[in-house]
């Protein structure tokens, strides 16, 4: 196996041949499969969310939570297979579709709070040698002034969002919706 | 090829000091690491900042580096030295840039230029009332600490109308999940208790060259991974490595 990462020339996926040449003289082709991450699933056993409670904005009091797990990279095969490859880099970014019933004005991604910012990477964040990394610091999170009622939470939603996960050489697109009392990946 | 020899007897020696290193350590611990002595050791690296990555990795040491991105320390390091040790070592590479110092503080080692960045210009050194994190990633634990200090250093100004957020993050699932709880400590400190609770044992600031200061008069920061200009209202940033992470070359390569 060979897992291109960012770092790296970038080849075509799938099986590829390769010779050595010494001297002029080129070596029988060898084949080897070249695996591109393409798709991503929750590692059973990881998933949770926690109660919907309070939280504050910049725009006063809402509810919200919190959805924590562990994601593998597989790749472009069929059925796909998992990339076990530490070192491939990951960050994220975060857009807005409709509706917006929760009225997200802004994100806060995986690279933000450092020099990349916002919807941009990488920052120092790579899988490991399971080729997994976890969607926990702080996990797909929620807090809104709409879940906020009568001093009370209350359920609402959906805000939908594109979510852009960078992995290596590649950008993986999924889709979120948040509620005020769940939120929903790729639509689990 | 006898310098790679060289290196890996080197690593051979150095090796049994690793397993003391992760989690928390007391100060004789670092202060032992610091005294040992090695017959030889050669340091080759292409800027002032990996080169001291590469000693704290070599011989596990707990880090934090205050720099400013300037033409000299970007310069190649090349030095080799015979029966050395860490600390002589970490003194030899400082001192190859000049106004840089190194001290230990909290149980890390702590390289600064504080006659380049004065303390009240410097954002790490402001006081934070509470810092606290239980069972987190530290990539969690360093995100709450920068909010912690951006908003301290500019607060936000309050918004009218009905929303809020969203958020997500990704973490490293093989770094141990800490504890942390300071109160009334300097962000400085913050970080050093993440470096010595967590498997990130280095922490970099990298101070802009430029002296123009934020609106909240403090220097601008940038990062190692990008060569963006942080606005005012994100700072300041830093970057956290594992012993042995490289180092990008995005922001401290060569003028």
């Amino acid at each position: 196996m060979f897992y291109p990462s960012s770092h790296m020339i970038k080849l075509a996926g799938g099986n590829q041949g390769v010779t050595v040449t010494v001297n002029s003289q080129p070596s029988n082709s060898v084949n080897f499969f070249v695996q591109v991450p393409t798709s991503l699933s929750i590692v059973p056993g990881t998933d949770s969310t926690t109660s919907e409670s309070g939280c504050s904005t910049n725009l006063g009091t809402g509810c919200g939570v919190t959805r924590t797990f562990t994601l593998q990279v597989y790749d472009q095969e069929t059925p796909p297979q998992p990339i076990q490859a530490a070192g491939l880099e990951v960050w994220d970014a975060i857009n807005t579709t409709s509706p917006n019933n929760l009225g997200l004005t802004g994100y806060s991604t995986t690279c933000t709070g450092t020099a990349a910012g916002t919807n941009n990477g990488p920052c120092g964040l790579t899988t490991t040698s399971l080729g997994q990394f976890e969607e926990s610091s702080p996990g797909l999170t929620v807090c809104s002034t709409v879940c906020y009622m009568n001093n009370a939470c209350a359920t609402g939603g959906p805000t939908n969002a594109t979510q852009t996960t960078h992995v290596g050489p590649s950008s993986i697109n999924l889709q979120i919706s948040y509620y005020c009392n769940h939120v929903t990946w790729n639509g689990q | 090829m006898l310098t790679r020899i060289g290196l890996f007897l080197l690593l051979l020696q150095i090796q049994p000091m690793s397993a003391a290193a992760s989690g928390s350590q007391r100060p004789e611990d670092l202060n032992a690491k610091l005294q040992t002595r090695v017959p030889g050791y050669q340091l080759q690296a292409n800027n002032f900042v990996e080169a001291l990555t590469r000693v704290a990795a070599d011989f596990r040491i707990p880090m934090g580096i205050e720099w400013v991105n300037t033409p000299a320390a970007k310069a190649k390091v090349s030095l080799s030295w015979k029966n050395v040790t860490a600390w002589e070592v970490l003194r030899a590479v400082v001192n190859t840039q000049p106004s840089f110092k190194i001290a230990v503080r909290n149980g890390i080692v702590d390289v600064s230029c504080p006659d380049l960045i004065p303390d009240r210009e410097n954002p790490f050194k402001v006081k934070i009332n509470e810092f606290e994190v239980h069972n987190a990633r530290v990539e969690s634990a360093s995100r709450q600490l920068q909010e912690i200090v951006n908003r301290t250093i500019s607060p936000p100004k309050p918004q009218g109308g009905r929303g809020g957020i969203g958020m997500s993050g990704f973490s490293n699932a093989d770094d141990p999940k800490i504890s942390v709880q300071l109160s009334n400590a300097t962000v400085e400190d913050a970080l050093d208790a993440l470096a010595l609770a967590s498997a990130r044992k280095i922490w970099i600031v990298t101070f802009s060259a430029n002296r123009t200061l934020t609106a909240a008069g403090y220097r601008r920061t940038g990062g190692l991974w990008t060569s963006r200009l942080v606005p005012d209202n994100e700072q300041p940033v830093w970057d956290q490595f594992h012993w042995g992470d490289p180092i990008p070359e995005v922001a401290v390569r060569p003028n």
